[in-house]
């Protein structure tokens, strides 16, 4: 349904909504068009006809039940109710009237614009549920066909709404989809496969604005891989998504000291979180080492503060933990750092999928 | 806090603001008061009143009557308890009866410093500071171009500003077009 003042462009909105359907004009058409009719312009003008007509309860009460007579039309009508109660009577009951079945229209329908000045605004709109969409799609079938054309329902949710696509083919088309919908955002050189893995893993475009790369970060984290390096992550979930047997190659590991009992005792007796003291334990190991935060901004503040404090150095940090208490504190404290690389993602946002595909997406591009 | 409901004649926006109210105030089977504003001066407004008074039967509204002077109603509404909600509808037949019924022509009542708006709009205030909710439903009239007399010019003037301070007192105020609800403002 469409509304609005008039001459607000309110067919043209229409025409341009639904190029494909031809209207019947409200003001002209026959009373009977609108049982059968694509769609109808002029309501309110039908409306005024009708009530003049001896059938008028018969045609208005074909208005009310529109929804089941013609579910599928498209209607427009002039918004008539926004000026004082005219005096003359029929005028009167005139304006209220086309409320009232407007009010009753815009109930039943699906979608219901406003055009202001050309420009519509959806002020209504309800999807239709999945299981509905599929009836209908039999339905159709069956009227098109025999029997053994229809389809399974299975056959039927694939044309419905999903592509055809070969397992392998999935992440090559993910890839295409957000190459395509990142437009010319403009991304460093050096850190397009990192966004992209990033925004791959989440959905989430964001990451396009928010990973702060310092000065050649990839590079420098890929040469300490090859060098050897292994990764300490914040959480076992980091360390499980990360390829184990590609960061292998080069002689590295992935550690997690979460879980360990020592870890465990010492957080408790000094009443720190784990996360602190897994960082402490291995800064102890005086290996080359890249850390992966993806949950504690505590194991952020902790690394941030053996840097400064204790002269610790470790090849890099990917520092991305998601949420609200000290997160971004601790990766704004994290970016003053000179002389460690870094990769960031700054807000609230990360998580430990995004710490494993960083990682991952530095691995697959050695 | 105060709901002020607007749009056009026909949009729904006395059946919103019904709900609405019986919303705000779930569980409460008592202390829902109706201001009933239209004056019954015609079979036509005699059928309004009852197609309004139908709606609310079921919603369990006692209704008051006023046609001037909202701030003399205060002392009725006490008598329903101390958790009232109140409806008020609406705000433009309010504005006819206080500008029509009065023996002085709206110059003369500005002259006297007594003007329509601010007799509203203290009446408004006055129910407010009695009850828990009031939501008042009022009607947009300024938006076609048909050319009125002086006296229906006057009335659309002081509705246009009754709409208007109204409209900065509210919490809330909302645009029901064609029973949907689009939101004006929202300090909630």
């Amino acid at each position: 349904m469409i509304i609005g003042g008039a001459f607000q462009g309110k067919l043209r909105y229409a025409m341009k909504m639904y190029p494909d359907i031809t209207w019947a004009d409200g003001k002209v058409c026959s009373y009977e068009e609108i049982k059968t009719c694509e769609g109808i312009c002029h309501l309110e003008a039908y409306i005024r006809r009708a009530m003049q007509e001896e059938e008028a309860p018969l045609y208005l009460e074909t208005l009310n039940e529109l929804a089941k007579i013609n579910p599928r039309i498209v209607v427009i009508s002039d918004e008539v109710g926004y000026g004082l109660v005219p005096a003359d009577p029929f005028e009167r009951r005139y304006r209220e009237t086309a409320g009232r079945i407007c009010t009753r229209l815009a109930a039943d329908a699906a979608q219901v614009d406003r055009v202001v000045c050309g420009i519509g605004t959806t002020i209504k709109k309800e999807e239709p549920p999945l299981n509905e969409t599929l009836r209908e799609e039999v339905q159709l079938a069956e009227e098109r066909g025999s029997e053994k054309d229809i389809p399974s329902a299975e056959g039927v949710v694939n044309r419905v709404s999903l592509e055809q696509i070969l397992p392998e083919e999935i992440e090559k088309r993910s890839f295409e989809i957000i190459t395509k919908e990142l437009g010319d955002i403009p991304l460093v050189p050096g850190t397009e496969a990192i966004v992209k893995r990033c925004i791959h893993t989440s959905a989430d475009f964001e990451y396009a604005r928010n990973l702060v790369f310092s000065e050649q970060a990839a590079e420098k984290i890929q040469k300490a891989i090859r060098e050897g390096a292994s990764i300490v992550t914040d959480t076992q979930m980091v360390k499980a998504g990360i390829n184990k047997k590609k960061l292998g190659q080069y002689g590295g590991k992935v550690h997690c000291f979460m879980s360990d009992e020592d870890v465990a005792k010492e957080a408790k007796r000094r009443g720190v979180t784990r996360a602190a003291v897994s960082m402490e334990k291995a800064a102890g190991l005086h290996e080359k080492l890249i850390f992966a935060v993806g949950n504690a901004p505590t194991a952020l503040i902790r690394l941030y503060e053996l840097i400064r404090e204790e002269n610790f150095k470790p090849e890099a940090i990917i520092g991305v933990p998601v949420g609200f208490v000290n997160v971004v504190q601790s990766k704004e404290r994290i970016l003053t750092l000179e002389d460690i690389p870094y990769i960031v993602a700054r807000g609230r946002k990360g998580g430990s999928n995004i710490a494993a595909c960083i990682c991952n997406a530095l691995l697959y591009t050695l | 806090m105060l709901y002020l409901i607007t749009g056009g004649s026909g949009s729904g926006k006395s059946e919103y603001a019904e709900d609405l109210l019986r919303d705000l105030c779930k569980d409460q089977t008592e202390g829902l008061v109706y201001v009933a504003t239209m004056f019954p001066y015609g079979d036509e407004t005699k059928e309004k009143i009852r197609r309004h008074r139908r709606m609310r039967r079921d919603k369990g509204f006692e209704t008051i009557e006023c046609y001037t002077d909202l701030g003399g109603i205060t002392g009725e509404i006490k008598k329903y308890g101390t958790d009232v909600s109140v409806l008020i509808e609406c705000v433009s037949n309010l504005v006819s009866n206080e500008l029509f019924f009065s023996d002085t022509s709206y110059e003369d009542q500005i002259k006297q410093g007594e003007n329509v708006v601010n007799r509203i709009l203290r009446g408004v205030e006055a129910v407010r500071q009695e009850v828990w909710n009031v939501v008042i439903v009022t009607n947009e009239v300024n938006s076609e171009g048909l050319a009125y007399t002086p006296s229906m010019m006057d009335y659309k003037q002081v509705l246009g500003e009754v709409n208007r301070r109204l409209a900065e007192m509210a919490d809330k105020v909302t645009e029901v077009v064609y029973g949907i609800p689009l939101e004006v403002k929202s300090r909630l």
